[in-house]
């Protein structure tokens, strides 16, 4: 019998098992983090060739154009053109944004911050990131197979995706995906019902762990539709099944030889079904991000504890029933148009109250401005932004206007970027010095995120103007719409500051990497936080806890009453 | 703690009550619940807008899915009775019970796999037509999820060899049977859906 | 020893329920085979077939699956699950009649470049099974030029 009920168990000693095939969820989340930055950047990489296109289209790419694109020129050809923003979203919301808020976060800190020894399954848990990297290696495999990458949207709307190349491989990356996914899911949610420490009720649990839990139920019931919808349309391009072609389709002037009787419109139902919730998932672990570093450098409660848990569930409860005003204009009944508008204006209020509780946290406290605070505080006013200019694509009038231009592509790159991204890199400064034992230096944090915010603000700002100019999503070459020439120096805009934003990643890279060795040394609580992650040592051994916490308190006890300044959850008495 | 540790934690060591491998195990199948959900959608909206769809008798053979009914409903009751016989802790009995379970749900396949092959010889294939699309797809994926539940049952009958005493033995048992009834009730719902309107 | 004895106290299998219940799936089996040998009209054999259905769903997971007796929260789990699964049934169903009810026949022939010289003589190509919208309030088989399905309203 292998199984024992000591918290120091005997943990793995070669190196494979400790720190290749580790069922360990803090070497688990780091190989989250490390890959999903990884793929961040190559997403990144891929926007700004594209950018470059829309800046000044049909022109060859300066300097480096000739080694990337030898046999073009150096021209984005409007066929990679169509792959890169495929890709693009692709990468960035299923490799990139999920598994870094969700997997690399939520693995590494959420065990930690319940006070338990590890995941409920660690085995599945390992399982979940290798299914991960090969279905993410799988997707960008795809870019040099025949045909090339995907090229019909990261919405892959038949009939289109059953006829581009590149959609095949793009399904079964997301089958694997997917299944990474739930498997995850599945973990978080046993993980956080049946391993919280003694003491530990569900309304003393940090924010952050209720962010995780209503994402992973997201997950849970909103991936597999996506996975059938997958299916069908694998069976379309690889079975010869109709199920999203309808009869008499005529492609490049011969008819399609295919049985006919399929729906397209099945597709798009049954995609935003989960991309609708897939969109709370990006956010959600980001407003747990800031909760906690908001709590923390205010050194007071947050305000409305229960109200935030309460928004967060509701946000996931709603997520399900508003996903057609991503369809607004496909043609759907006035009536059915109405129910929508509905549901998504009654979302945008638990949004909103989130919002409200973490800028009213604010108030009355003592602040510290911590890298980690200034993007945690930066989140705020974008989410603003991006939570505003989401009103009138949901409102069924003027969405007929704004559907498809770029004012929707500045929309979700503000609550995206500017908003969980922006968080993620909170977290990141926040919980570094827990994973690594050394701190992140300050000065380059701070580079970082003044040059980041203003170029972040630089790209899509001008977005918005150009999207109410009437500029389309997709568009190949911008100028070739006519009244797009007014607006076309706003590309160039947006373009330049994409490029300029790579540029100020470059520190985050290098304090990132050096700080692992050299950063400053720090001990089990750098940053005086009550949370549980921080009651035991940075990096935390094998099993986490030399003994299971017992909880006395909720979780963010700063400055309450007279007694001490900050009492930490796990402590019994408090020494005035 | 290492990993069987986490996963050794019974009933009374989890905060809820309900060990990690049932909670697992129930949160799985409400993912299969949306997965399946969103076939039998699929089918109905390609069904109501289809101008002209055939009678599930008409295309396909039910006195053949009937019997595979029978055979998968006799399989959930024996899986239940290899689990009751291994809480009575009988050796014999639930490896007995185990073993006509999984015969039953190879012969499910078996019969399954000559339904598909007199589709195939009279030229039926998914591509044919939507009706057989969805056919194949839905009875397909279901398919699978049969062949997944036998390959756990083979591996747990090999597994209970050596650790008829482990202290997640019984959970193991339990959790299959749950995971075996849900592919039951997914073709309680799938035989009528296909092949009898 | 002691949890799995603790699981057989939590279930205490009662295997005489279970051969009942066997009993029962048997005879709705052979009643629903039955009711299609009846080949009912379509709305009336969903129904019955679905409910026959769901009374079987019902006992293999009450009995089967223990779900008779279990906890809060397998069944607020199971009972959000079912509140998703029937939005995913229904609004995609909506959205399948209404857009069904709102359907314009198209010309077929004017798509393919061949036709098109004769786009204009070719019928509305709504096959004849298919009930005409109900707008136009004309019956389905009706031949009408593709020009006049111009309808305002």
């Amino acid at each position: 019998m292998t199984h024992h009920d000591s918290h120091h168990g005997h943990g793995p000693d070669d190196f494979i098992s400790k720190y290749v095939f580790s069922v360990d969820h803090k070497v688990i989340g780091l190989q989250y983090l490390i890959t999903s930055l990884l793929f961040l950047l190559f997403g990144f990489i891929l926007i700004m060739v594209l950018r470059w296109q829309l800046a000044y289209p049909d022109q060859p790419i300066p300097f480096i154009g000739n080694l990337i694109l030898g046999s073009t020129g150096g021209v984005v050809t409007p066929e990679l053109y169509n792959q890169l923003g495929a890709m693009h979203g692709t990468i960035m919301i299923f490799l990139g944004v999920v598994p870094l808020g969700v997997a690399a976060f939520g693995n590494y800190v959420l065990p930690l911050q319940i006070g338990a020894p590890d995941m409920a399954f660690p085995r599945l848990n390992m399982m979940s990131y290798w299914i991960y990297l090969p279905g993410g290696l799988l997707m960008l495999s795809s870019f040099i197979m025949p045909g090339g990458a995907a090229q019909s949207g990261w919405t892959s709307y038949p009939p289109l995706s059953i006829i581009n190349p590149g959609q095949t491989v793009w399904l079964l990356a997301m089958v694997l995906i997917i299944t990474s996914s739930l498997l995850g899911s599945i973990n978080f949610l046993v993980t956080t019902l049946n391993m919280r420490a003694e003491g530990m009720s569900l309304m003393r649990m940090p924010i952050f762990v209720w962010a995780q839990f209503v994402t992973a139920v997201l997950l849970l019931l909103a991936f597999p539709p996506l996975e059938a919808a997958s299916i069908l349309q694998l069976m379309d391009r690889v079975a010869g099944t109709s199920f999203y072609l309808p009869a008499g389709l005529v492609v490049n002037g011969e008819a399609l030889k295919v049985s006919g009787g399929g729906q397209p419109l099945l597709w798009q139902h049954l995609f935003w079904f989960l991309a609708h919730p897939e969109v709370y998932v990006l956010i959600l672990p980001a407003m747990g991000i800031c909760a906690e570093i908001i709590a923390n450098n205010t050194r007071k409660p947050l305000f409305g504890y229960k109200e935030l848990v309460g928004s967060m569930m509701f946000i996931g409860g709603m997520s399900f029933v508003v996903w057609a005003h991503h369809m607004f204009l496909s043609g759907m009944s006035a009536s059915l148009g109405n129910f929508f508008l509905v549901t998504t204006m009654i979302i945008s209020v638990p949004s909103v109250a989130v919002l409200t509780c973490l800028v009213y946290s604010l108030k009355g406290g003592s602040i510290r401005f911590t890298t980690a605070m200034l993007f945690a505080l930066a989140f705020l006013p974008m989410f603003g932004i991006g939570g505003l200019t989401g009103l009138p694509l949901g409102i069924t009038v003027t969405d007929i206007y704004l559907h498809d231009t770029y004012y929707v592509i500045g929309h979700f790159h503000y609550v995206v970027v500017t908003g969980s991204i922006i968080a993620l890199m909170a977290g990141v400064y926040h919980w570094f010095p827990k994973w690594f034992g050394r701190k992140m230096s300050e000065g380059l944090g701070k580079l970082h995120f003044w040059t980041t915010i203003v170029c972040m603000n630089g790209i899509f700002f001008p977005m918005f103007i150009t999207g109410l100019a009437g500029q389309q999503r997709r568009l190949y070459d911008p100028t070739a719409q006519l009244h797009n020439l007014t607006t076309q120096p706003l590309n160039v805009v947006s373009s330049v500051f994409a490029w300029l934003l790579f540029l100020a990643q470059l520190p985050f890279i290098w304090n990132f990497f050096r700080s692992i060795w050299h950063g400053e040394k720090v001990g089990d609580n750098p940053w005086e936080a009550t949370t549980l992650e921080w009651a035991c040592p940075s990096p935390p051994p094998h099993g986490n806890f030399e003994k299971p916490p017992k909880v006395y308190r909720g979780p963010y006890e700063y400055n309450v009453g007279k007694k001490a300044a900050w009492v930490p959850q796990h402590v019994a008495e408090v020494k005035a | 703690m290492s990993a069987t540790a986490t996963q050794a934690l019974g009933p009374s060591k989890t905060t809820t009550g309900i060990p990690n491998g049932k909670l697992g195990v129930w949160l799985f199948l409400t993912s299969e619940v949306m997965l399946f959900a969103t076939l039998f959608t699929s089918y109905i909206v390609l069904r109501m807008s289809a101008p002209s769809w055939p009678r599930g008798w008409e295309e396909l053979n039910v006195p053949l899915a009937a019997l595979n009914t029978v055979i998968l409903i006799t399989s959930s009751v024996t899986v239940v009775l290899a689990y009751a016989a291994a809480c009575e802790r009988d050796k014999a009995k639930f490896n007995a019970y185990l073993w006509i379970t999984i015969l039953l749900a190879c012969a499910f396949l078996v019969v399954k796999s000559f339904e598909y092959g007199h589709k195939f010889t009279h030229h039926h294939f998914p591509s044919t037509s939507i009706f057989f699309a969805v056919y194949f797809t839905t009875t397909g994926l279901h398919g699978l999820h049969v062949i997944l539940g036998i390959a756990y049952f083979a591996w747990l009958s090999y597994w209970a060899k050596d650790n008829w005493d482990h202290e997640l033995f019984v959970g193991r048992v339990e959790y299959g049977g749950l995971y075996w009834h849900f592919v039951d009730i997914v073709w309680i719902f799938l035989f009528p859906a296909l092949y009898l309107l | 020893m002691t949890s799995s004895n603790k699981a057989a106290a939590h279930h205490a299998p009662d295997v005489k329920m279970y051969f009942i219940i066997f009993g029962a799936l048997l005879v709705l089996t052979a009643a629903t085979v039955l009711v299609s040998y009846l080949e009912l009209p379509k709305m009336l054999g969903i129904t019955i077939g679905l409910m026959i259905a769901t009374v079987k769903a019902s006992l293999v997971a009450a009995f089967f699956m223990h779900l008779k007796g279990e906890r809060t929260l397998i069944y607020g789990f199971l009972g959000l699950t079912v509140f998703f699964m029937a939005v995913l049934f229904l609004l995609p169903i909506t959205d399948a009649v209404e857009t069904e009810k709102n359907r314009q026949p198209m010309a077929v022939g004017s798509v393919l470049p061949q036709a098109a010289g004769e786009a204009h003589h070719e019928e509305a190509a709504t096959p004849a099974a298919h009930e005409a919208p109900a707008e136009t309030k004309k019956p389905a088989k009706s031949k009408k030029p593709a020009g006049a399905k111009k309808s305002a309203h």
